[in-house]
């Protein structure tokens, strides 16, 4: 175990070559950034970020500020509770009020810098967004082609018949 | 397949190496062991490495949208916050994301949610979980073809689920054999607390191995609830789901605790004579949960745990049979991972996949032990040893099980019960505020001699324990030393249900993972 590391501040390259410094308690709101520090001590090098681009990881980063004092959850939380509701507060609803792009890349770049609660609004902004939608309706707001034949879609819409009253 | 390197319990779920093969049957070949058939995916889905051999994947065309951004295990993760319509309504809008939105663990995750809502499912099971929740027979179920659909992540549950048993439950190497004796009396037994072994004769006499069968427990209690993991269903819906239930890569597992006051079973078998010494009896009514019906179909099963409040178990079969694998105290098992403080045993893996990607190190690992127990024998688990268990062979298994406290155990369930009180389980929290300072105080009662016998011997190991007496014996304070929060193990329950992350996740305090 490298001995524990007491710099103030943390440099963080995104995949475009813009190093963005940041305060080291807000980087650490990512488990991956958190756990590279413990085992590497003291990083004064930037750390690149490899999946991330400029702008995303300033709204990343824009989020770990909003969000540094939150409690840090249990390591161990249950899975189940935290997907009973999609509620979202209303400064996340606002945060995450972005074209669907980016909304997938936040999904993505908090997926791969292991930021829990920031993945799981991100999956409930889009679970919100689809509630309700046909799929048409889905598909415009996705970018997904129908690939299925005419017959095809007509045995969907048989066997969907059968779960309408759910 | 990669494992990350660190003590700390990996984030993700472990790679498969799920072999490749041409097309349609996938075919895996041992030395000498027989070959393998797993039959194609319904949707037509195959394993990531059979891309390389393809034109394209169908994540990566316009059919997965913006979803096709993602990695697998995250749209699928975006999936899990989707209610029924939604889920319905993605699968409706292209094939690859059709073949996303009908993974089982979805489905099983929704009808598991939906069952304290105010619309609970329906309880007529038909054979998968998506077909129960949307009453969807299945002969009015589509099975669209997905082709060059290459995802572990969809074929892994599927490959999982259809992978047998019998390579690994077969050929125990002879030092690994759980030893089997007809019987032992109670001087030998004090020689043998710490070792597992099966006896062959103790239960034989037992009305419930002419009694118990699956139709008998549905002619009388059909429409009795019984507790399986996160579900309450009645016995008949179960017993539906046992017969029906190939597709489930890991088989819920009927686990009740109130088996003797619902029914009459209790009638049907005693304790054997060797385990009647059990000194959490001084609890009266007060002691924790410690006896249980334990019900699946093969293949279902315990992953890798501990019991709770380091009692010793024994586990008797009354029907089918049950491969144990186990590890004394101090070696945990290949491919599990214990916090820090040893109040969170993780193993991010399905029974399954651990004997996939574990189950031959494990083998040849010091201190394993692996044995078959059958109907009519009787397995012993001493306090602290960690034990995965599954039901093999065709039928439904059926078995009993009780905790207890031997006499040579006092010292370590007195020492669990104040040094790892977060861990501590089955207590009705209501009744008892102080499992520890309550066992301690009935014991001094009605057996001082033991009591002082368990707390020489806790001295003469030292360490934490004398510094914790030490501080006991300085002036109380309100609330003590000691917090219960964790001993519901209601609530635990429902960590075995999430596919992901929690379904494989055992907390060492917990009796969720039932031995059998």
């Amino acid at each position: 175990m490298a001995t524990p590391s007491t710099q103030a501040t943390v440099k963080l390259q995104s995949n475009d070559n813009v190093v963005i410094e940041v305060e080291r308690a807000i980087a650490e709101r990512s488990v991956l950034i958190k756990n590279m520090l413990e085992d590497c001590g003291e990083v004064t090098d930037a750390i690149p970020i490899s999946n991330v681009n400029e702008s995303i990881l300033r709204k990343v980063i824009e989020w770990c500020e909003h969000h540094k004092n939150d409690p840090v959850a249990a390591e161990n939380e249950n899975d189940d509770s935290r997907k009973k509701t999609t509620d979202i507060d209303e400064w996340d609803q606002k945060f995450m009020n972005v074209d669907q792009e980016m909304l997938f890349e936040i999904i993505l770049a908090a997926n791969f810098l292991d930021i829990k609660p920031l993945l799981d609004t991100g999956c409930k902004t889009v679970a919100n967004m689809i509630k309700g939608k046909s799929p048409e309706e889905i598909r415009k707001l996705f970018n997904i082609q129908n690939d299925f034949t005419p017959e095809e879609e007509e045995q969907i819409r048989r066997e969907n018949e059968w779960a309408e009253d759910r | 397949m990669t494992v990350e390197s660190s003590s700390a319990p990996p984030a993700k779920r472990i790679k498969l190496g799920i072999p490749k093969a041409p097309s349609g049957r996938r075919i895996i070949k041992n030395d000498d062991a027989p070959i393998i058939e797993i039959p194609p995916h319904p949707l037509g889905i195959k394993p990531s490495g059979n891309v390389f051999a393809a034109p394209y994947n169908l994540r990566d065309t316009p059919s997965s949208g913006l979803f096709g951004r993602l990695p697998d295990e995250v749209i699928i993760e975006v999936l899990g916050f989707f209610d029924v319509k939604s889920l319905i309504a993605i699968g409706a809008t292209s094939k690859c994301l059709y073949a996303f939105s009908r993974a089982e663990e979805l489905w099983k995750a929704l009808y598991i949610e939906l069952t304290n809502s105010p619309t609970p499912p329906p309880t007529t099971w038909l054979g998968t979980w998506r077909n129960t929740l949307l009453s969807l027979p299945a002969s009015s179920t589509t099975t669209i073809q997905a082709p060059h659909l290459y995802s572990d992540a969809l074929y892994r549950p599927f490959f999982c689920a259809h992978h047998p048993y019998s390579p690994f439950t077969s050929g125990i190497p002879k030092g690994n054999l759980i030893p089997r004796y007809a019987n032992l009396s109670p001087s030998e037994f004090t020689k043998h607390t710490t070792r597992p072994f099966i006896l062959t004769d103790p239960i034989t006499s037992w009305p419930a191995l002419k009694k118990w069968t699956p139709q008998h427990l549905l002619e009388k209690y059909g429409d009795r609830p019984f507790i399986a993991e996160a579900l309450t269903w009645p016995f008949a819906t179960y017993n539906d789901y046992t017969l029906n239930c190939a597709q489930d890569e890991s088989p819920l597992y009927l686990f009740d605790k109130t088996f003797t006051t619902k029914t009459a079973m209790g009638e049907d078998y005693t304790v054997p004579e060797l385990f009647r010494e059990d000194y959490f009896t001084v609890l009266g009514d007060e002691r924790p949960d410690f006896r249980w019906l334990v019900l699946g179909p093969p293949r279902s099963g315990s992953t890798f745990h501990k019991d709770p409040n380091a009692t010793s178990a024994w586990n008797a079969v009354v029907r089918g049979q049950k491969y144990w694998i186990m590890f004394p105290p101090s070696t945990p098992p290949p491919g599990v991972f214990v916090s820090e403080d040893k109040s969170e045993v993780t193993s991010p893996l399905s029974l399954m996949e651990w004997f996939l990607n574990f189950h031959a190190e494990a083998r040849a690992t010091a201190g394993c032990l692996e044995g078959i127990c059958k109907a009519g024998e009787v397995l012993y688990v001493p306090s602290g040893w960690w034990h995965a268990v599954v039901n093999i062979g065709d039928e439904v298994g059926i078995a009993v099980t009780q905790n207890f406290v031997t006499r040579g155990g006092v010292a370590e369930t007195l020492r669990f019960l104040s040094e790892e009180a977060m861990s501590v389980s089955g207590f009705n929290c209501e009744m008892v505020k102080d499992p520890y300072g309550l066992f301690r105080e009935r014991l001094s009662e009605i057996y001082p001699e033991i009591l002082k016998e368990a707390e020489e011997a806790l001295e003469k190991k030292g360490g934490k324990w004398e510094r914790l007496m030490k501080e006991k014996e300085a002036p109380k304070t309100s609330g003590g030393l000691f917090g219960f929060s964790n001993f519901d193990d209601e609530s635990s329950d429902e960590e075995n249900q999430n596919d992901e992350a929690a379904e494989d996740k055992v907390t060492a305090s917990g009796k969720e993972e039932v031995d059998s």
